[in-house]
């Protein structure tokens, strides 16, 4: 719902309102439902001023009992499931017919071990970017993952029922298969199974990470989230908590600079001499600079880090729960998406306990960061001098970690920055310096004073 | 934090001596600026002139100027170095006299002001009191700018306020004629229903009900559930009721509504109406129960109801302070009174004083000093000195609230006659403060201050600044001379010298939640960018080696998140991106070989990394 336009609210009062500010989820005017069910088509409504206190005019009241209107005949709309978008799925868990005994090892090729959902069929929009297929038999089945289909028995997309022996023949039919058929010929009635109700399928799906089969509340919580806002999600190499995270898979090939023989000698020439500072005196030495550049150069002593590709000492392997677990496409890149061939994530996520974790200490969030390519602030809008804020602020790596207290979710996004690359003193001696008498560096009288500010 | 009086416009149009109409124009804010502001460090650069290809002549100025500087080299570093005092009082560093003041403070802004926000501007704000508009200082312009913003506030406020009476009005109009098109309906009985003004029916008919005046056969007590339920909840929906005894009610209610409005509404317009207004539903509701109060003797005191029941819409009005300034109050209460005196006897003690005490507040708030809104107060001031609480004098409330008036003439006087009869002679009594990391970044790296002893007055070494500002940084001080290489002290220096030498100028940032702010060139400049929090890490394997290293390193890493939440919830707000900076604490070395190390050595031990920690709205990002 904060999608809804939250700035007709800010535009009057608070000009200078954050654009990231949320304002509260909770606080909802309900008739914008009745605007959308109204003739005037799909498009959003804005949101009204809030009222803080009754003041007593008819005109209020009859905001407020539209409201109330407005939400009880959202809540009393009937949902109508057509048969066209029935969709029935069986569970093969642990708990009920587990799957490795009732089908054949060689049909569930190409199958995770936690898909442990077969559906009937794939109608509806979901399967794009759910679901998976099983290979080495001809006529393939749809798996799911247990937040997969938990999703979709919540949202109302899936019936999920109990096997019987016999379901998954029912379902893909197999002609090699000659004794089940002749059994299913045998019989008049098939047994079905039997449905399974939604508080059923939670004890199911839901358990602890690293169970097989099942998915912890926390990470289902964030998945349905980010699902119901649109996103193609799709489970990380380092899901699995009982195995450890896998080192980072994205090297990046580095074009090193050839050195040629000048530069070569005349780097050797002009090599800067190792300054050596006395033991306590100041490190900028009585004496006379020609520049601010050589004056910084003498005071950075403490190391800067250098944001790294391959970083040559690489951090520990990501542990729990500092690992990424989700990958994330963007709503809007859903039309290419391809479940099989998904491209580069848009978004990685880690998932945290707010109560029983503390903030990543630098091991655990270098390991995290060092999981995630290397995405440094390329592209024409992070060049040129004005633009160091928003260097800094993307970083070279980034991870979004949802940070989630008892089913409420806290997102954030971390980057990895090296403001030892932007170095603000090299601006000094362009303007600063010169003042009125404008010397040298013409070109750079700017200094990005401001420049990268909103 | 950025002053904003001297941020300087974005677009940087620096083209000087720009000849408009033959004359040259007078410097822009910018290039004051620029020019005050023109070293970045306490320290002075002397670049070689540039080479012009197209005028041959700049050789023979590049080689004059080399040649001077060969002959009689000149220092960086200023021939008198600035001077501060250690404060251990205070743990912090003094700088007194004028010069080092300005000088630190324009050379890369350094330290704070004692008596202002952060440039040191008491001597100009003392005289602008004075009468001597010399400079107008950033605090100033922060006062105007809040006075302005209060003022558009108050415009705004009255505006609705104004907007809310006109709806009230023509809806009460509009009953009016309902009521007229009623009145061959027998209402015969004066029902006091009050709360039916408010939309809230429910308290209308249970107020009924307490009252028990004997209004309708139909109205019978909702006890059962689905009676309650049953119930109307709006204003709106009591409207389309078509049971007779619920319309009545409504009618009624209009009635009342139109006649006190007719009697008594009249706009707040003024900022002192405005504030007069019952600032929030609890003391509404105070109201109310005073006139509840005030209702209940009728039950019991039947004999009495026909004298009652004559100020009754009249005090149920005025509980519904919604819709009437607060001046009713004062007017219900003198009604209260009345009835007290009255009834005198009867009326239980305690139930009126409760009444009385409950509006006390409001009651002060409500006496502006134009006698107008109290015409109809009748006796007010008797009640006067029953007030136990002020809240705000009228008195109180002028100087506050209305800057547009001009000051009080007396004061005006007092300023000018000052002024006039001597010239301005203030002492300065304000001092620039240097944090400890400032001045020990100044004394050790730069070498562009000497930090004096206060009782010796001799200047204090590196060496030993930098072992007292550890010392210090500890409270109590700690003797102890086997520091840890994670004393406040070294964190935050680490910290402040690693932005600092990479040209940001590094403020404190405990306004702002966190540990530093880094401003690009200056707060006169630019706002600050980013918020930096110091978090300790442990990484070596010193820190793991034994079980009770262990456990410690591990308490001091330990951020909930909670606490991050906090910082990153203030740092978003205020427009600024948060930096978790990371100091890797190194293992402890002996006292022999930290001095072999020297300092440079010690601090290179640090390891510094940022990370940049932002809220990820997902709706936002989805495309």
């Amino acid at each position: 719902m904060a999608d809804v336009d939250e700035d007709a609210a800010l535009r009057s009062s608070q000009p200078t309102a954050n654009d990231e500010t949320e304002l509260g989820d909770e606080f909802q005017d309900f008739r914008f439902l009745a605007a959308l069910t109204a003739k005037s088509g799909g498009q959003l409504p804005k949101r009204g001023e809030k009222d803080f206190e009754p003041h007593g005019t008819k005109h209020q009241d009859g905001i407020l009992s539209a409201s109330r209107q407005a939400m009880h005949d959202a809540l009393s709309y009937t949902r109508v499931h057509t048969s066209k978008q029935y969709n029935r799925a069986f569970y093969y868990g642990e708990e009920g017919l587990p799957r490795d005994e009732v089908i054949r090892e060689d049909w569930r090729q190409g199958l995770d071990d936690d898909h442990v959902i077969l559906v009937e069929s794939d109608k509806g929009p979901h399967f794009k970017t759910m679901g998976k297929t099983n290979t080495g038999k001809r006529d393939p089945g749809i798996w799911l993952l247990p937040e997969e289909a938990l999703y979709l028995v919540e949202r109302g997309n899936l019936d999920l029922w109990w096997p019987s022996r016999s379901s998954y023949t029912s379902v893909v039919p197999d002609e090699d298969n000659t004794d089940m058929k002749e059994k299913v010929d045998t019989q008049d009635e098939v047994d079905e199974g039997f449905p399974m109700s939604l508080q059923a399928a939670f004890s199911m799906l839901i358990g602890q990470d690293g169970e097989r089969g099942k998915v912890s509340l926390e990470r289902y919580t964030v998945y349905a989230h980010l699902k119901r806002m649109g996103y193609a999600i799709l489970r990380a190499s380092d899901w699995d908590v009982t195995q450890p995270g896998k080192p980072q898979s994205h090297q990046v090939e580095l074009i090193s600079e050839p050195t040629s023989a000048f530069s070569w000698l005349f780097g050797k020439f002009f090599a800067e001499k190792e300054i050596q500072h006395s033991q306590y005196g100041p490190l900028v030495k009585p004496g006379m600079y020609r520049s601010y550049n050589s004056i910084y150069r003498q005071i950075a002593v403490i190391p800067r880090h250098k944001p790294n590709p391959n970083p040559s000492a690489p951090a520990p392997i990501p542990n729990d729960p500092y690992r990424v677990v989700f990958l994330l496409w963007k709503p809007s890149r859903l039309p290419t998406f391809a479940k099989s061939n998904p491209g580069l994530p848009d978004f990685r996520v880690a998932i945290t306990d707010a109560r029983s974790t503390c903030v990543p200490s630098l091991g655990q969030i270098s390991s995290l960061l060092e999981s995630t390519p290397w995405a440094p602030p390329k592209g024409s809008e992070f060049e040129g001098q004005g633009k160091v804020y928003q260097r800094l602020k993307n970083g070279w790596r980034n991870v979004v970690l949802a940070v989630i207290d008892q089913g409420v979710i806290s997102y954030l996004r971390l980057g990895e920055v090296a403001f030892g690359d932007e170095r603000m003193y090299e601006r000094f001696d362009a303007g600063g310096n010169s003042g009125s008498k404008r010397g040298g560096g013409a070109g750079r009288g700017g200094r990005g004073r401001g420049k990268g500010r909103r | 934090m950025a002053d904003t009086t001297q941020t300087a416009p974005v677009v940087a149009d620096h083209k000087p001596q720009t000849l408009q109409n033959g004359k040259p124009r007078p410097p822009s804010r910018f290039q004051q600026l620029n020019k005050l502001y023109n070293l970045p460090a306490p320290l002075r650069t002397f670049p070689l002139p540039t080479f012009v290809p197209h005028n041959p002549l700049s050789l023979f100025h590049i080689l004059y100027v080399w040649l001077s500087h060969t002959i009689k080299r000149p220092s960086s570093h200023f021939d008198i170095l600035y001077q501060g005092l250690f404060s251990p009082e205070t743990r912090s560093v003094h700088v007194t006299d004028i010069r080092s003041i300005r000088g630190l403070w324009e050379q890369g802004f350094f330290g704070k002001g004692t008596l202002s926000r952060s440039e040191p501007s008491w001597l100009n704000r003392e005289k602008t009191r004075r009468g001597d508009k010399a400079k107008t200082t950033s605090e100033e312009n922060t006062r105007k700018r809040r006075a302005e913003r209060q003022q558009t506030k108050w415009e705004r406020a009255r505006k609705e306020r104004e907007a809310i009476d006109q709806t009230l009005l023509e809806e009460a109009k509009h009953a009016e004629v309902h009521v007229e098109a009623l009145s061959h309906d027998d209402v015969a009985v004066p029902t006091p229903i009050d709360a039916g003004i408010e939309g809230n029916a429910e308290r209308a008919e249970s107020a009924a009900q307490q009252l028990s005046v004997p209004t309708k056969v139909e109205l019978v007590a909702p006890i059962g559930p689905l009676e309650l339920l049953a119930l109307p909840n709006a204003l709106a929906e009591l409207d389309t009721c078509t049971e007779g005894h619920n319309f009545d009610v409504d009618c009624l209610a209009e009635e009342s509504a139109s006649h006190s409005i007719d009697r008594f509404h009249t706009p707040p317009i003024g900022p002192l109406e405005l504030l007069a207004l019952p600032n929030s539903l609890q003391s509404d509701i105070n109201l109310r129960e005073n006139s509840k109060h005030f209702a209940t003797p009728t039950n019991h005191h039947p004999t009495l109801l026909p004298m009652n029941l004559k100020p009754l819409p009249d005090a149920k009005m005025n509980g519904n302070g919604l819709l009437t300034s607060n001046a009713f109050g004062i007017n219900s209460h003198a009604k209260t009174d009345d009835l007290e005196i009255v009834g005198g006897s009867e009326t239980n003690d305690d139930t009126v004083d409760e009444s009385i005490h409950s509006e006390e507040t409001t009651e002060t708030n409500g006496t502006p000093p134009n006698g107008s809104v109290l015409s109809n107060g009748g006796p007010s001031t008797p009640k006067m000195k029953r007030q136990k609480s002020v809240r705000f004098s009228p008195t109180v409330e002028k100087t506050t609230f209305l800057q547009s008036e001009p000051p009080s003439p007396e004061r005006a006087a007092i300023g000018s006659s000052s002024v006039e009869e001597e010239p301005l002679v203030i002492k300065t009594q304000e001092h620039l403060q240097l944090m400890l990391e400032e001045a020990f970044f100044l004394s050790y790296a730069l070498g562009a201050i000497s930090i004096l002893n206060t009782e010796t007055n001799a200047p204090i070494s590196n060496r030993d600044l930098f072992y007292l500002f550890r010392k210090t940084s500890y409270f109590p001080p700690q003797t102890n001379p086997s520091l840890s290489p994670d004393d406040p002290f070294m964190m935050n220096y680490v910290v402040y010298h690693h932005y600092r030498s990479l040209g940001w100028v590094v403020r404190s940032g405990i306004k702002f939640s966190v540990d530093y702010m880094l401003y690009n060139r200056g707060p006169v400049f630019s706002h600050a960018e980013f918020g930096v929090v110091i978090l300790p890490s442990y990484s070596d394997p010193y820190w793991t080696s034994d079980p009770f290293l262990e456990k410690y390193s591990k308490e001091k890493q330990q951020r909930t998140w909670a606490w991050m939440s906090c910082i990153n919830r203030v740092i978003t707000q205020v427009k600024k991106t948060l930096i978790l900076t990371y100091v890797d604490v190194p293992k402890p070395l002996s006292a022999q070989e930290e001095q072999d190390l020297g300092i440079d050595g010690a601090l290179a031990r640090y390891k510094v990394r940022e990370i940049v920690m932002k809220r990820f709205a997902a709706n936002r990002m989805r495309d």
